[in-house]
């Protein structure tokens, strides 16, 4: 289940995408677009490069969903699995280039909030990031994928092609291994 | 250690798995804060939440959905349309140049409708800034300020319309400009010094290659007829250092002038970019010197 929007009412909501309905497409990109982002930017780091990323995600779910077809896999899982790989193409695409990306041209003044406070939060999550970037890519996964995208066990388990029992396993060791390494820390 | 293969506690799973639902419903009650990793992934969630999430435009009633699709086609635009500029600028003025959408020319400007009339007025200036025949270095550096600005004006303007009433009185006034650079430099003097080409910082830096680019003297003509003498253009040129000994510059310096590329017809100088500065060095070298045949000797 994915919260604010149960399974029932997602099932309904993409069949009457499927029918060209769009505004039933409206809200289920309205729904996933800022997990998405926040999802894209807890594996990115950059709010320009996760931006870019959701877009291709939402561009995706849009192409995708006149032919979806509902095999008992929740949407959810279906959105973030475009995401992670997503992700992926991304890095290896950064690991290539050097360019920054930037969301407009640079010769008129931006309205969004200024630089400091975009300083400051990025600061703030690449530290949160920081111990999380010690532990193993699948229980990282799992943690962000759980709290970050607010997934559920399901359906991170249909993300990551896992049980829903071994994602409730690796996210218990995650947070074993998170409690040593932010108690380790603290104890220094 | 947690290496996996420790055995597994079935409550504390079950425990974690509803301290997990409760962060990601970002409801974990206060007493599950005092956990540490419970405190970092709220804090995590805390953070990654106030990150506004992007959104191109205001228009919430067009849908989301085209709120996903203008970002995208917004950034091309505007990335075709800085191309097409920077291309266009860069060109040679010869022919039309391409012919863009509106769509991107407004893009790439901003605000053009006000173009034209503020290109007229730079080049106005310009122009007035030019008159005087005896124009000073801080004018005509003003002038071609005025002038590239009028010159981006007028080709958004022909972006946009594919012709501007102002390219003629602009081409004028960029003759001017250069007729005015040209009378104030007679020769390649200081200005148009270059510099040498990384890794080619071999060459000799005897006199001959040191002239200063002083105008019409008697060392000035000597030097360059030297340079014309020069056997090979690109040896070490032992046999002119008497007549420039006259133009010795710092030691060390390494200010090669324009007509030491013109010198350098072994190729021993690959002058990259240099051929503008080759040429107006070759001028203004035959203008300052006469044939002097064996002048360098």
């Amino acid at each position: 289940m994915t919260w604010l929007m149960d399974d029932a009412m997602q099932a309904t909501l993409v069949r009457q995408a499927c029918e060209g309905e769009t505004s039933a497409l409206d809200r289920l990109v309205e729904h996933f677009r800022p997990k998405v982002f926040r999802y894209c930017l807890s594996r990115l780091g950059s709010v320009e490069l996760a931006d870019d990323v959701t877009q291709e995600v939402c561009l995706g779910l849009v192409r995708a969903l006149p032919t979806y077809e509902q095999r008992g896999r929740p949407l959810s899982a279906f959105v973030f699995g475009i995401a992670a790989n997503q992700v992926a193409m991304a890095r290896r695409g950064l690991a290539r280039s050097r360019e920054v990306p930037h969301s407009q041209l640079p010769d008129r003044a931006s309205a969004d909030v200024g630089p400091a406070h975009h300083a400051v939060l990025a600061d703030q999550v690449a530290r949160l990031l920081g111990p999380l970037r010690r532990l193993p890519d699948r229980q990282r996964e799992v943690l962000l994928l759980r709290v970050v995208a607010q997934l559920s066990a399901e359906e991170t388990a249909a993300v990551m092609g896992m049980t829903s029992g071994a994602v409730r396993v690796a996210q218990h060791r995650a947070l074993q291994r998170l409690r040593e390494l932010v108690g380790g820390e603290g104890d220094d | 250690m947690t290496d996996g293969r420790e055995p597994i506690d079935p409550a504390a799973v079950l425990q974690d798995d509803a301290l997990l639902d409760a962060l990601s419903r970002r409801a974990a009650p206060a007493g599950a804060l005092s956990d540490p990793a419970a405190r970092l992934l709220a804090d995590l969630a805390s953070a990654l939440d106030e990150v506004p999430v992007p959104v191109a435009g205001p228009a919430p009633a067009r849908g989301p959905h085209r709120l996903v699709l203008r970002p995208v086609v917004a950034v091309a635009a505007a990335a075709c349309a800085a191309v097409v500029v920077a291309a266009a600028l860069a060109a040679p003025q010869v022919g039309r140049p391409p012919v863009a959408t509106p769509a991107l020319a407004s893009a790439s400007t901003g605000n053009t409708s006000t173009a034209p009339s503020a290109a007229s007025r730079w080049i106005e200036e310009a122009e007035a800034l030019l008159a005087p025949a005896d124009v000073g270095a801080a004018d005509l550096e003003r002038a071609g300020v005025l002038l590239s600005r009028a010159q981006q004006a007028v080709r958004a303007e022909e972006l946009r319309n594919g012709a501007s009433p102002d390219r003629e009185a602009l081409d004028a006034a960029r003759r001017l400009l250069t007729r005015r650079l040209r009378q104030r430099t007679p020769r390649p003097a200081a200005g148009l010094v270059s510099q040498p080409p990384l890794g080619t910082g071999t060459r000799p830096t005897s006199g001959e290659r040191q002239d200063d680019g002083a105008p019409d003297g008697p060392t000035g003509k000597d030097a360059a007829a030297a340079d014309h003498e020069q056997p090979d253009g690109g040896g070490v040129g032992t046999s002119t250092d008497d007549d420039a000994a006259s133009v010795q510059p710092a030691p060390g310096a390494w200010t090669t002038t324009t007509r030491a590329h013109d010198g350098a017809d072994d190729g021993t100088d690959d002058g990259t970019g240099g051929d503008d500065h080759k040429d107006s060095g070759v001028d203004q070298g035959d203008r300052a010197s006469p044939p002097a045949p064996g002048g360098g000797d």
